[in-house]
């Protein structure tokens, strides 16, 4: 193992910062409306480019709208949509994984089993079922992505759990005659908590790419909402000729999402604890010494598949 | 071990019969598909008739029951839209998805597993950075976006690859590609940590004691160590991407699984989307299931090696 | 009546001399013609199984009793040689072509075109025009190449459904022994026409493959193979036919622009679809009525106060030029088309745009700050920029006031709401597409109330039109029915909110020859005259 220490992504914070920033103060940076459109004004290149309108410095859409706007005001879907639907996912994830990981036995065969099902089906075809049976809308589209990750979280949570539950601190709480819920809530659940970070971070971009996704399938966030992903979508069919309006917002989703997930990785390196201490071999099989269905690669397989 | 084994089957059983309800359940609350095999003019009876016809007039519950028996012996009933059987459909698309499941996981492979073994051994370096930015690059766009640049420059601008649909090996290239670029970041991942663990661990140190050469230790020794997650991963990606590349598989015109799966739910031909369903994750669950057997089964020396 | 016998019989002399003529010295097909295709429809190949979207891909192996004739439009013989319309339109009869061979060698007769007829009127029947075909009281083979039909009220417009030309020209005739001796299934499997392409292989959702007919009876085709491959991202068919993989793809005149600005051709169809902004629950007489929906009071004038609102708030030359791509006509009144007899200066002027005025007839009517409405956003087969019509309308209404939530719903979905009219309160953009010449004939399936399903509105005056002109056997006085009577009555009422007639467009590759299109047709067609280049 290297001795040097990674230092802080400085360009993943510096990104990740302007996300926030251009999140919470959308109605203040954003020189136009999202939604309101002139179609006399569609299609206006960018700034630099000649027909270009001092007024839209990134353009116009098709329906005359700001794309510059549309990307301040799409940092606020994008960060709600993955706050509210890692909160909802982790929430119920980590309690299903915390409590099947800390009972065991039967309630642990259940839960697993169900986890399983959960990861077992095919992510996109599902959410397309989901948004058609509830019509697209904001609040469906993110409790549709909540119901297909919390999965993730309950596996690698129970994985954890497992681990943590060997170690001493946690008999003699038992001994001591603590009750099962002081112990998750006391001992267990705040060593969870780098870990949880950890793939909350790495779930964000996943979460930003299922929304792109299923706008291209035509049931994500709903029009004229400026969800980036929406716009990538919407713009896709005129490269040739406004370019503009897909690129800028690939751009945001890009970088958020690179962004994200070096953040991710490098919150890996230091926070998690198995990484964090002298010895690593732990990380991997730490967790398939009591129980062999938590092999990691399933923990990591829950977060590939294809937005 | 035996029982174990026994239990473990009869619980991924039970786990695609729960599935089985659920995809049951979702596709009859999306609403019915004899609305898109008539014509708006029809009449109530030509309705009635046609309903009665595809036994949709019956309870749900005895519908669900009717279902449950035929598939218990095999039979997963006839398409709605075509009348031919669905065992018909989804053998007829097996082999191109099979073809580009095949394909995208090795490109996925090999991606990933050289960079996240680089990213191991130079961890914090430049070279490590370098390589994560590339693999997570892969990950920050939405694969439809990544999928038709690739098709615009390699397709139209270059003029050297096909720009879609299902032909000879270098129709493959660009859909493979865009789909194994998308999982080789957590190729790198699971490589990278894997050798890390490995190579901090007593039998490498001791490797080095002994001194053998750098290049013998990493491939030979770290390598081999560090590839039997890789490739459990890599098994179970493939069986995500029978069914997860639905977007790929619209992108570039593909004739696959996905998007027989994709155009049966917006037909509402439920016997279709069930029986894909149900094929996909079922093959998610025993490769699951295979997966945990062999750990179980090589557990005890590898906790041997690690402690 | 006699006119269009007349008609019909000057259009056979001119159409022999004009067709039969190059197709007996064109050189032996060659090549392959590959057309990407945003969807297949069921696929789906017999008489009362198939929907309609498939047409276009049905077309090239099956033939219609008459055709249109490319210039004029009018009637002209395809499969019957002539036909004669008897007794005021009760009675129709057709005279089939000898020699006509189906794809397996059998001999067409008046046998086969029964059957077709009889399987399109089946109970169950998915085919569109089967509301149509049902209405045959009985038909006679008088010998085997004379049809005669039956009908108990005049049909005046018959020919307009047995031809080949429009939208939905589903009634492709096919081969009884064929089909009873190999079955449903088998027929699907193997299926065969008398056209001038046949049927070599099928990959559902993937790919359908056609091989010239040579020496066909009417025109051999300049192609070996017909191939059409089901491509349903948009961006691709453009980055495959600009990549040389297909030759000719189907597009939205969305794209007119940029497919212009990397210089591929286009061809254009012109107006073949009629694009307005449906207002849902003009329905006084049943059960979802709801008379609170602002447009579909009981106050007649305060709902047409509304409805004219709707109109003058929207920009719809706007509209047709950048969201249409400029490929259309801004038109007043309802389904009429720019070139039809009936379109008088009057009904072809649109509604102006003028917001103010807009603004102070909501207030008149009693909505001085607006009301809600839900825009439903549905792509149709072909028609893919109806989203982007209606996302446009609700920014205008916006700004008139109105809230507007737009709801995105697959067609299954809205298919539902449809039949169920459950849509009272809801509006649509919609692009009728030309299913029939005559005006009443299109406003006969979506607004007459005695048709089994009515989308749009339902008017006693409307339906007294309908009654009129079904049974009026000389175009001469329909057409001044619609002039005159009915267009004034839609143009005062305003249904909806028009935007006017839109063309179609097809992306062409550089192997792509002469294509002659016939006028008013909506889907490809006409395959085999597609010259080589």
């Amino acid at each position: 193992m290297s001795p040097r220490r990674r230092r802080l992504p400085w360009f993943a914070g510096l990104v990740l910062a302007a996300l926030v920033v251009a999140a919470v103060f959308a109605p203040y940076l954003a020189p136009h409306s999202p939604t309101e459109g002139d179609l006399i004004k569609k299609s206006i290149p960018p700034i630099w480019m000649e027909g270009g309108n001092p007024e839209h410095p990134l353009g116009t859409d098709r329906f005359g709208r700001d794309v510059l706007s549309r990307i301040i005001w799409g940092s606020r879907i994008s960060l709600v949509v993955s706050l509210v639907a890692i909160g909802v996912a982790g929430t119920l994830g980590t309690l299903l994984g915390l409590v099947s990981g800390y009972r065991g036995g039967r309630t642990d065969a259940v839960l697993m089993r169900l986890t399983d099902i959960g990861l077992s089906l095919p992510t996109i075809l599902i959410a397309v079922v989901m948004v058609a049976v509830s019509e697209p809308s904001f609040r469906n589209v993110v409790l549709v992505i909540a119901l297909l990750l919390w999965p993730r979280f309950a596996r690698q949570v129970r994985g954890e759990t497992l681990a943590i539950k060997e170690h001493d601190f946690v008999a003699l709480a038992v001994v001591a005659g603590r009750s099962s819920a002081w112990i998750i809530r006391r001992h267990i659940f705040p060593n969870v908590v780098p870990t949880l970070l950890v793939i909350s971070t790495l779930q964000v971009g996943y979460v930003i790419l299922l929304e792109g996704t299923l706008s291209f399938l035509g049931v994500g966030v709903p029009p004229p909402n400026p969800a980036w992903g929406l716009m990538i979508a919407d713009g896709r069919g005129f490269l040739a000729t406004a370019w503009w309006m897909s690129l800028f917002p690939g751009l945001a989703m890009l970088l958020t999402v690179l962004a994200v997930n070096l953040m991710g990785d490098w919150l890996r390196d230091h926070l998690d604890p198995r990484l964090r201490q002298v010895g690593p071999q732990v990380e991997l099989l730490g967790p398939a010494v009591t129980q062999p269905e938590s092999t990691p690669a399933r923990g990591i397989a829950a977060a590939s598949g294809e937005p | 071990m035996a029982s174990y084994l026994v239990g473990r089957a009869f619980q991924t059983v039970l786990s695609m019969l729960v599935v089985v309800s659920i995809v049951f359940v979702l596709t009859r609350l999306s609403g019915n598909p004899i609305y898109l095999l008539l014509d708006v003019n029809a009449t109530q009876r030509d309705q009635e008739i046609l309903t009665r016809h595809l036994g949709l007039d019956k309870p749900l519950p005895v519908q669900y029951g009717i279902y449950v028996m035929n598939v218990a012996v095999g039979d997963f009933g006839n398409s709605i839209i075509s009348r031919r059987p669905v065992t018909e459909h989804i053998w007829e698309r097996l082999p191109a998805t099979v073809e580009l499941g095949f394909v995208a996981m090795f490109l996925s492979v090999l991606i990933g597993v050289p960079l996240g073994m680089y990213s191991a051994v130079r961890r914090g370096g430049v070279l490590d950075t370098a390589a994560r930015v590339f693999a997570v690059l892969g990950q920050s766009m939405p694969t439809f976006w990544l999928g038709l640049m690739l098709i615009l420059f390699f397709g139209v601008v270059l003029g050297v690859l096909p720009a879609g649909g299902r032909g000879g090996l270098l129709h493959l290239v660009l859909p493979a590609f865009t789909l194994g670029y998308f999982t080789s970041a957590a190729i790198l991942r699971l490589t990278r940590s894997a050798m890390l663990e490995v190579l901090g661990s007593d039998y490498i140190k001791f490797a080095r004691l002994k001194g053998l050469h750098e290049q013998v230790v990493l491939w030979k020794h770290g390598l081999r160590n560090a590839l039997l997650p890789v490739v459990t991963f890599a098994v179970l990606l493939f069986v995500q991407f029978l069914g997860g590349a639905v977007v790929t598989e619209t992108v570039f015109a593909w004739p696959g699984l996905g998007r027989l799966i994709l155009e049966s739910i917006t037909t509402r031909d439920y016997p279709v989307v069930q029986a894909g369903v149900l094929v996909l994750s079922a093959l998610y669950l025993t490769g699951n299931l295979c997966v945990d057997l062999l750990y179980s089964y090589l557990n005890p020396r590898i906790r041997h090696v690690s402690s | 009546m006699n006119r269009s016998f007349a008609i019909a019989l000057a259009l056979l002399t001119a159409w022999f001399s004009l067709l039969a003529a190059p197709s007996s010295v064109a050189a032996k097909p060659e090549g392959t013609l590959t057309v990407a295709v945003a969807t297949f429809g069921n696929e789906r190949w017999l008489p009362h199984l198939y929907v309609g979207a498939e047409d276009v891909v049905l077309k090239p192996m099956y033939e219609n009793l008459l055709t249109r004739d490319p210039k004029t439009g009018e009637l002209a013989p395809m499969l019957a040689e002539r036909w004669q319309v008897l007794d005021g339109g009760r009675t129709w009869r057709f005279h089939i072509r000898k020699g006509v061979r189906f794809h397996n060698g059998a001999e067409l007769t008046a046998e086969d075109v029964r059957f077709t007829f009889a399987s399109i009127a089946k109970e169950g029947s998915a085919n569109s025009l089967a509301p149509e075909f049902r209405a045959i009281k009985s038909m006679e083979v008088e010998n085997p190449h004379t049809l005669t039909v039956h009908f108990d009220k005049p049909f005046v417009v018959f020919g307009n459904k047995v031809n080949q030309g429009l939208f939905a020209s589903c009634a492709f005739i096919q081969s009884k022994r064929h089909i009873e001796a190999a079955g449903e299934q088998g027929a699907e499997r193997q299926p065969i026409g008398t056209g001038p392409w046949k049927f070599v292989e099928h990959v559902r959702g993937d790919r359908i493959v056609y091989e010239a007919v040579e020496n066909h009876w009417r025109a051999t085709p300049h192609w070996k193979r017909l191939v059409f491959s089901k491509v349903p991202e948009p961006a691709t068919r453009m980055a495959m036919l600009r990549a040389g993989s297909v030759d000719v793809i189907e597009i939205g005149g969305e794209y007119v622009d940029e497919l212009k600005k990397v210089n591929v051709r286009t061809i254009v169809m012109p107006n073949v679809s009629w694009v307005y902004i449906i207002l849902g629950g003009q329905w006084p007489t049943k059960a979802t009525y709801d008379p609170k929906v602002p447009w579909a009071q009981p106050d007649a004038e305060r709902a047409r106060k509304v409805r004219l609102a709707l109109n003058l708030a929207v920009d719809k030359q706007a509209i047709m030029q950048r969201v249409l791509g400029g490929l259309g006509t801004v038109l007043g009144s309802w389904l009429a088309y720019p070139a039809d007899p009936w379109a008088s200066e009057t009904l072809k002027k649109p509604f102006p745009y003028e917001p103010a005025k807009a603004k102070q007839l909501l207030a008149e009517a009693g909505y001085p700050n607006g009301f809600e409405v839900t825009m439903n956003l549905t792509a149709w087969p072909g028609r893919g920029y109806l989203p982007d019509v209606g996302e446009a309308v609700a920014t205008y209404w916006e700004r008139v006031g109105i809230k507007v939530k737009r709801r995105p719903v697959d067609r299954a979905v809205f298919s539902a709401d449809f039949r169920a009219r459950a849509y009272s309160g809801v509006t649509l953009a919609y692009a009728s597409p030309l299913v029939a010449p005559e005006m009443w004939e299109v406003l006969y399936r979506g607004a007459y109330t005695k048709a089994s399903l009515n989308l749009f509105m339902e008017h006693p005056r409307l339906d007294e039109f309908i009654d009129r002109l079904a049974v009026q056997p000389n175009y001469q006085e329909r057409v001044r029915i619609m002039r005159d009577e009915m267009g004034p009555f839609l143009h005062d009422y305003i249904p909806g909110v028009a935007i006017g007639a839109a063309h179609a467009i097809a992306g062409v590759g550089p192997k792509v020859g002469e294509w002659p299109l016939i006028a008013g047709h909506m889907g490809f067609h006409n395959w085999e005259y597609v010259t080589r280049k």
